[in-house]
């Protein structure tokens, strides 16, 4: 089998066109292609699990709130209130998690 | 063959990940996770800086926007118990200064001594809330900048 001769010039005209092909796309489409495959490899480098991490964070900062053990449910949600004044998803998923807590602990 | 990829990526994440941190280049989510990492040891300045880098990706917004939110929570428990503190050093403080003008206590030196520590940590507390202010002011202006 003949053995394949790399070309130096070759590679960067490739190089060039695939940066034309690029630009020439965002300015068209507004698409940021390679940022989409940089995305992609993100996913491939074991990153998935971000929204398990964000869950756990979520945890830990409602655990991290310095509730007292005399503390009622009505307390702590009105606390919640004060502190998520404009955090409107992150206030959804406490109450969410506030929730589940009760249920596991009547159940 | 899952476990060599994992342990692959693993491997070419501590490789690359940490030089080009800076560059802005690295996927969105592996800023968050870094971000969330610094949360965990409450470095807030870190996880301020890396979440500014990780500005721009269309795919991850939400996820990005929770971290936000995150951060600005944690940001405000923190001073809520930095300002616990100040309250209580400044009462020492007080009562330390209405004692100290008793004769008797002229000649001790222990008051003396523990008033200075006193002003010195609230003046600690005092600059660290100021800081955490001033992050929280920073991550609700990251949107409109």
């Amino acid at each position: 089998m003949e053995g394949k001769k790399l070309s130096l010039p070759g590679a960067l005209v490739g190089a060039l066109v695939g940066l034309g092909a690029e630009i020439a796309i965002r300015e068209m489409t507004g698409l940021d292609v390679i940022e989409g495959l940089l995305e992609i490899i993100g996913a491939g480098f074991g990153l998935i699990r971000i929204d398990k991490r964000i869950y756990e964070s979520t945890v830990k900062l409602l655990k991290g709130m310095d509730i007292q053990p005399d503390d009622d449910y009505q307390r702590i949600l009105r606390r919640i209130d004060e502190l998520t004044v404009d955090l409107p998803e992150l206030r959804e998923n406490f109450l969410r998690l506030m929730e589940a807590g009760v249920r596991a602990k009547s159940a | 063959m899952m476990i060599g990829l994992g342990t692959l990526f693993r491997m070419l994440k501590k490789l690359l990940g940490k030089p080009l941190e800076n560059t802005g280049a690295l996927p969105t989510r592996y800023y968050l996770h870094e971000v969330l990492k610094s949360l965990d040891h409450d470095n807030i300045g870190e996880a301020v800086k890396l979440l500014r880098m990780s500005k721009g990706a269309l795919i991850d917004k939400s996820r990005w926007e929770m971290v936000r939110q995150q951060i600005i929570f944690r940001c405000r428990v923190l001073r809520e118990r930095h300002c616990k503190r100040i309250n209580f050093l400044e009462e020492e403080i007080k009562e330390h200064k209405k004692h100290g003008k008793l004769p008797w206590r002229w000649f001790r030196k222990e008051p003396v001594e523990k008033l200075m520590q006193y002003e010195k940590t609230l003046a600690l507390e005092r600059q660290a809330q100021d800081l955490l202010e001033k992050y929280e002011s920073e991550l609700k202006d990251i949107l409109s900048s």
